[in-house]
């Protein structure tokens, strides 16, 4: 189960990582925002990911 | 899974099939190959190209159309002249080698091999350092400099280095698991350069954009303009770009290195994974860091500098600086592994702790010297053209020799430890190759096609000579 989320948020932190930049092209948002944004999505990711990435590149 | 997981597959005696082929019950699927070219290819130095492809003068067709050819003919080297032999003879490129070569010749490529691969980590090892720059406040190189300038740039680069030695010598295993879990967030955080840089040109140019035609324009006008290259670079034009797209990797492909990577591979045609490393590391992450070097010059164009720290930090903050560090640190940590490996099958006594440290060092002092980075456009095709030849004649070897009545291992059935037809043809080659780039006729980016054909046919020639006068033991 806790696999299972972490995998959710990280695959959601990913998306948090790439949307703002998206948003910032189509006009959108300013650019002090979005570096904090991409901050946080990348503190999640590095959490959340080894979660459920560690164990599988040990068995592989 | 990462090149190293790769050769973690093991034998029933623990061996990790070094030295005979891989069995049926070791191969991998289709998907390993995908997951590990993404990830290698997408490194620090992608942050030092694509810059210096704007500081050559490259235009946007040019740039965008030499970076979609020159990458299909890199995977269809992978896929014609590498995985082919891989999937039949199931060896690493050194085993195979010293089968053709013989130990000593073998001796003599890990060296140069190993020394190639510490200018390389060097270069990484440079890029990280760039990002502590941010932070510290030092003065960095600019894009003429060969020496380094401060004593705090040094000290920046020493302590990195040995950072990355330590744990290279240490945790080399841990980093490489971190760097698989670091490799998604790497590409999309390269993509986010890529995406913010234009978004920042639109802004700044004030373009308006309805259709794709005009990003394509102001690609064309403000971000690849193409004119010319900046003052010490050469003029870059599509059949450069072409030819170092195809030629950066040459040592994987058309050299053969990975042999040791395909020799896993159920069919041959798994190869078209390496796709995934070309059109994500060397086309979008390419594209992606140029448009923020060209973004650079857009607002000042006295700003030349190519200092891949301040770029990512200006466009995505903290997070792309870790970016920088990670992509620098992921991809130094196994270069310098793999050059202790090669430098290790030299003096096999000493410790592989000992040589990663020594070989750390070492890559450590190349990357004092921004002369690796700033020069990484020359020095990557250097690296292809130098450890060219072997591939020639592994695939000579293999396909073509018995065909002129020659044995192919020459050196394992004739006993011998230094096949001279081999090493003739390695040396005259990069001789020949040597003469055509310093005399001008033909530059350096070129010169490792014209010169596969001629250590191929200089291998068939000498052949026929030496192995008339050495005759095979089995032949006894």
């Amino acid at each position: 189960m806790l696999q299972k989320t972490a995998k959710l948020v990280s695959l959601l932190s990913l998306l948090a990582l790439i949307t703002p930049s998206l948003c910032f092209l189509a006009g959108f948002g300013n650019l002090p925002q979005i570096k904090w944004i991409m901050l946080t999505a990348t503190i999640v990711w590095f959490i959340t990911a080894p979660m459920y990435m560690w164990k599988n590149n040990s068995n592989s | 899974m990462s090149t190293e997981e790769f050769s973690q597959q093991k034998s029933d005696k623990g061996s990790e099939f070094e030295r005979e082929p891989v069995p049926q019950s070791s191969l991998l699927w289709f998907k390993s190959f995908v997951g590990m070219y993404a990830g290698e290819h997408c490194a620090g130095t992608e942050l030092m190209i694509g810059p210096l492809f704007v500081a050559a003068g490259v235009g946007a067709f040019d740039l965008v159309a030499g970076l979609i050819v020159g990458n299909a003919l890199a995977v269809l080297s992978w896929m014609v002249l590498c995985a082919p032999i891989a999937t039949r003879a199931r060896l690493t490129l050194y085993y195979q080698l010293e089968k053709i070569c013989g130990r000593k010749l073998v001796t003599l490529y890990n060296l140069a091999n190993g020394v190639m691969f510490c200018f390389l980590a060097g270069a990484m090892i440079t890029v990280s350092a760039t990002a502590a720059g941010v932070w510290f406040k030092f003065p960095m190189p600019g894009l003429s400099d060969l020496y380094p300038n401060s004593a705090s740039w040094v000290l920046a680069v020493l302590v990195i280095g040995a950072l990355i030695s330590i744990v290279a010598a240490y945790g080399y295993q841990t980093v490489a698991k971190f760097a698989n879990i670091a490799a998604p967030w790497m590409v999309l955080v390269f993509l986010a350069f890529g995406l913010i840089g234009l978004g920042q040109f639109i802004t700044e140019t004030c373009t308006e954009i309805h259709s794709l035609s005009d990003v394509w324009q102001l690609a064309e006008t403000q971000i690849w303009k193409g004119g010319q290259p900046l003052e010490g670079k050469v003029k870059f034009t599509f059949w450069h770009v072409t030819f170092f797209a195809w030629f950066c990797n040459m040592a994987m492909h058309i050299g053969m290195s990975d042999l040791s990577v395909f020799r896993f591979a159920r069919k041959s045609w798994y190869a078209v994974a390496s796709g995934a490393g070309m059109y994500v590391g060397h086309f979008m992450a390419w594209l992606s860091a140029s448009i923020l070097y060209a973004y650079q010059l857009h607002l000042n164009p006295e700003n030349t500098d190519v200092l891949p720290g301040p770029l990512a930090y200006k466009a995505a903050g903290i997070a792309g600086l870790l970016c920088v560090i990670i992509a620098g640190w992921t991809t130094a940590n196994p270069t310098i592994y793999r050059a202790g490996l090669a430098f290790q099958a030299i003096v096999p006594k000493t410790s592989r702790f000992t040589v990663t440290l020594i070989t750390g060092g070492i890559a450590t002092v190349a990357g004092m010297f921004p002369a690796f980075a700033m020069k990484l456009l020359e020095f990557v095709a250097l690296y292809g053209l130098l450890l060219m030849p072997m591939g020639a004649i592994v695939f000579v070897d293999f396909w073509l020799v018995k065909k002129f009545g020659l044995q192919s291992n020459y050196a394992e059935i004739s006993g011998k430890a230094f096949n001279w037809a081999a090493g003739l043809t390695w040396f005259i080659t990069l001789g020949v190759c040597g003469w055509l780039v310093q005399t001008g006729r033909v530059q350096i980016y070129f010169v490792s096609l014209p010169g596969w054909f001629v250590a191929a046919l200089l291998y068939v020639l000498l052949s026929m000579v030496y192995q008339r006068k050495i005759r095979p033991v089995i032949g006894k």
